[in-house]
């Protein structure tokens, strides 16, 4: 099938002829982004809009290892020959500096070709604008029908996304990134209180808001949100302290890219706790024997990227394994001097911006879980409490605390902390009592936390859509684990704050 | 500005067809461009995540009201030059009924000769980008002999950008403006940094220098904090980071307001409502000289002024683009530079003086991931100073914050010190869990 990009092939070819004139070596970031976005709040349209976008990044190497980097949005053959010129002047100029940094090693790595194109099951103009438009607002509206005090925002989002590269080497590749999400926030004002959440389904095309099965969840997940957010109206507040703790695949997911992901990328491994000398020490003991982190493309997942935005092949990694570091979140320039593979884990937002180290779908496992004989999303409160006491982690006079829709997260790789933050907080306490309680923040030390003894419930589900941000650059990622987790009492986890 | 001229011609071509695409009235902005950037990371300069790059930026935004009363918002980008007739084809396509959205405003009277460009960051982009090097040198000249350095990393950039507005009302304004941002951070953990319009001088970048190296000294021994309820001052950043989320981002969004997302109802403006302490005043200043956030007017056309968004703790006005402005029946505001103001503050070394036991929160991770619904906030300090007998004695890292940031607006007992030239600090009682 012949690409949509195809036709800048003349272009592509005389800037990269462009290079070898200037000297250099270049890698060329082709991008082709069209992007339907729609919101509805309260059954009004408060934005639509189809945005393409089109750009070419250049990044060049001095044969020395100088790099530099230009972009331009104006694919026309001068702009980006004089893009091309920029950046060459620009590497050339670094070696009166002494303490340039140099990298060499894109010269040794192999090229590729071909393209790489992920099936959809619809194509990006399947439905008009219009037409999704009025589904938008059938969602909208249903949603606030679950209760009439409800204000509902609810967004959808459409994204074809291509990109093709090409390297002095030959590598000439073509891959793309379609994703699809609907995300609606929902709020509760009453009596000067407030209340709200928001929460969302996602995969790679318009199948999210057509397919039953999507729809399904989509309502599943808004009659939850709906009941939760209702009742933290009047919910107490946790006391801060120290808990066993439940976690549901989609806090293990965020604490498998947040906490522990992070520390593994290798752009920055000289300053992460898990770096030694800037290197990864593989075989330290890090986690319990039965828990493996995995990160890797996955197909028809959001954010799901085959190829890294320097034309590698991405490969699926076990980071850490039975407890065990294994491998690292790396790219052609710092896999090297981390100690590890080339695994093609270099992504960019957009063609203007730079490469670094990022995850895509990353996950907690544990290979022997306790068995679970029943749908996920189809297990109530009840449910879990039993599960709790039958598998032995919920024993008489103790408590277990379950957090709830998660808020994002943050981490800091070079002081080892990480925070992540739930809309509610359940405790399960035996004699039977649940409690819901307000958000609550939950945090602690990275390396203590994920050594603390973790029992995994169930099978592995990778649902959970997110963005992360690092170093200014949005990427998609999925994340998950097993179903749930049951998490140690441990001073290295602390739950809420207020004394 | 030949694209703007382009796109307004042919605009004006669509204006007068009989057809579904004829266009009533329509406003645009375009912006062209350069920017360079040089970053350094663990001691060197360059290298494949912190390369010298150049980028040629094009970016714009358009509104049309369509004359079946539709409208289309969208960006621009370049690719639509190529194809102006498909672009508008496009918005037509992506058009809808928002009766909220007035019409295109009349052009009003902008304050073009406030000063957004230096001449010497136009050189630096257009002729000789060296200063950018200097300035990292300087960065690694002056710290990298420090006993406590272990890694320096930081950038320097500057841009500089042609701006055109146009509108069917008759508005037509062009501007040229700069900027540039620096920053430097040690052992990955302390930082400062700098962002204007204006190029940093050498008395800038020594300011910046000599605030790291007194925040380094301050870390080198590590203090074991006790938990409790005590004073705690949030630094300028931290501070500002609240009011971002909590008040500018969330309650005071004229859109939540209006969309009952806010505490604050729209009457609780109109009536000026008390719901602040009376030393709270919030000012956006729009004309400030050279501050990064200062045009002469938005994107909409409002000019740049200077406006109260609380004053003595009362509620004034929203912030309001001008479908909200419309729709709530008050003024549209201008962009530009928010200001917690505050009459008298003692300096911050001062307050602390005064302090027995207390934590400087300096640094804080997942201010992104707080409910701002009621102003409850629960954060992870990731580089505090721990006050002891009135000095500061080290540094922490990983306690947690609670409170509720409207609860410390509305105590008189909150202290707002001083810290460097305009910078406001807060000073309050809180929760804090080691």
């Amino acid at each position: 099938m012949k690409s949509k990009l195809d036709k800048y092939t003349p272009l592509l070819k005389d800037a990269i002829d462009r290079a070898k004139q200037n000297d250099v070596y270049a890698i060329l970031r082709l991008q082709d982004q069209k992007n339907l976005g729609i919101s509805i709040f309260d059954g009004n349209t408060q934005a639509k809009a189809i945005s393409p976008m089109k750009g070419i990044g250049i990044s060049v190497f001095t044969k020395d290892g100088s790099c530099a980097f230009a972009s331009t949005s104006r694919l026309e053959k001068k702009s980006v020959r004089d893009s091309v010129d920029l950046a060459a002047n620009l590497a050339k100029s670094l070696s009166k500096y002494s303490q340039v940094k140099k990298n060499k090693e894109i010269f040794y790595v192999e090229p590729l070709t071909g393209e790489f194109m992920q099936p959809t099951e619809y194509s990006f103009d399947h439905k008009s604008i219009d037409e999704i438009e009025d589904i938008a607002k059938e969602f909208n509206k249903n949603t606030k029908s679950l209760d009439d005090r409800l204000s509902v925002n609810t967004s959808y989002a459409n994204v074809s996304e291509t990109w093709r590269i090409l390297r002095s080497d030959g590598t000439d590749v073509t891959f793309n990134m379609p994703r699809s999400r609907i995300v609606s926030s929902l709020s509760i004002k009453e009596n000067n209180k407030m209340s709200s959440a928001h929460f969302n389904v996602a995969g790679i095309d318009l199948s999210v808001i057509l397919n039953s099965d999507k729809k399904e969840i989509y309502y599943k997940k808004a009659k939850k949100i709906s009941e939760l957010i209702s009742q933290l109206l009047n919910a107490g507040t946790i006391k801060g302290g120290n808990y066993k703790c439940l976690l549901s695949y989609s806090f293990a997911g965020l604490n498998a890219h947040e906490a522990v992901g992070h520390p593994f990328e290798t752009d920055d491994l000289e300053n992460s706790i898990i770096g030694v000398e800037g290197k990864l020490k593989k075989g330290q003991k890090v986690a319990p024997s039965n828990i493996s982190f995995f990160d890797g493309p996955i197909e028809g997942k959001w954010g799901n990227q085959f190829i890294s935005a320097n034309g590698i092949e991405r490969k699926t990694i076990e980071f850490i394994k039975d407890g065990y570091t294994n491998d690292a979140i790396s790219d052609v320039f710092s896999a090297k001097d981390a100690g590890v593979n080339i695994n093609g884990c270099g992504r960019a937002e957009f063609f203007s911006k730079k490469p670094i180290c990022r995850m895509t779908a990353t996950y907690m496992v544990d290979k022997n879980p306790y068995t679970l004989d029943k749908n996920h999303e189809d297990l109530t409160l009840d449910d879990i409490y039993e599960i709790l006491v039958k598998n032995g982690e919920l024993k008489k006079g103790r408590t277990i605390v379950y957090p709830v829709v998660g808020m994002g997260g943050q981490v800091s790789p070079v002081e080892g902390t990480f925070v992540f933050n739930c809309a509610g907080i359940y405790t399960f306490e035996n004699p039977k009592k649940i409690t819901l309680y307000k958000q609550a923040l939950f945090s602690g030390d990275i390396l203590g936390a994920t050594a603390t003894k973790a029992k995994g419930i169930g099978p592995v589900i990778i649902s959970d859509p997110g963005v992360c941000g690092k170093m200014g650059q949005g990427a998609p990622v999925s994340d998950g684990g097993n179903v749930f987790f049951v998490i140690d009492k441990t001073k290295h986890i602390n739950f809420g704050g207020e004394q | 500005m030949k694209s703007a001229q382009k796109i307004s011609e042919k605009l004006n071509e669509y204006s007068l067809r009989t057809d579904e695409l004829k266009i009533k009235d329509w406003m645009f902005q375009v912006a062209e461009g350069n920017n360079i950037q040089l970053g350094m990371h663990n001691n060197s300069i360059g290298g494949p995540y912190k390369s010298p790059s150049v980028d040629d930026v094009f970016q714009g935004a358009i509104y049309i009201q369509w004359d079946d009363k539709k409208v289309s918002k969208s960006v621009m980008k370049f690719e639509m030059l190529e194809d102006i007739d498909k672009a508008i084809q496009q918005w037509k396509t992506a058009s809808y009924n928002d009766l909220d959205t007035p019409d295109v405003p009349e052009p009003k009277e902008v304050p073009l000769d406030i000063k957004i460009k230096d001449q010497a960051v136009v050189d630096i982009v257009r002729k000789d980008s060296s200063y950018l090097f200097d300035i990292l040198n300087f960065y690694n000249n002056e710290l990298k002999d420090k006993p406590y350095t272990k890694t320096i990393s930081g950038s320097a950039g500057a841009g500089q950008y042609f701006v055109k507005m146009l509108s069917s009302k008759g508005l037509n304004i062009e501007w040229e403006s700069t900027t540039t941002s620096t920053y430097v951070m040690v052992n990955d953990s302390i930082y400062d940094a700098y962002g204007k319009r204006k190029l940093a001088t050498k008395k800038d970048l020594k300011d910046i220098v000599k605030e790291v190296d007194k925040l380094m000294l301050q870390s080198e021994k590590e203090i074991m904090l006790k938990s409790g309820v005590f004073p705690v001052i949030f630094m300028p950043d931290v501070l500002g980071s609240f009011f971002d989320k909590y008040l500018m981002g969330s309650h005071l969004n004229g859109e939540k307001v209006s969309n009952n997302k806010s505490l604050f109802s729209i009457d609780d403006f109109k009536s000026k409502k008390k719901v602040f302490d009376g030393r709270i005043n919030l000012e956006v200043d729009g004309l400030k000289d050279f501050s990064s956030a200062t045009s002469p007017c938005s994107g909409e056309g409002v000019p740049a002024n200077k406006i109260f968004l609380i004053a003595n703790g009362r509620l004034i006005t929203p912030i309001l683009d001008l479908k909200y402005a419309n729709k709530l029946g008050m003024e549209s505001t201008c962009f530009g530079e928010t200001d917690l103001k505050i009459n008298t503050s003692p300096y911050q070394n001062s307050v602390i003086k005064n302090i027995d036991y207390g934590l400087i929160v300096h640094d804080i991770l997942g201010m992104h991931t707080q409910d701002e619904s009621e102003g409850r906030y629960s954060l992870t300090v990731s580089k505090g100073f721990v006050i002891e007998e009135g000095k500061i004695v080290g540094c922490t890292k990983g306690p947690v914050v609670a409170g509720n940031f409207f609860d410390h607006l509305k105590d008189k007992k909150t202290v707002y010190p001083k810290y460097r030239k305009d910078e406001i600090s807060m000073k309050t009682v809180t929760s804090v869990t080691v």
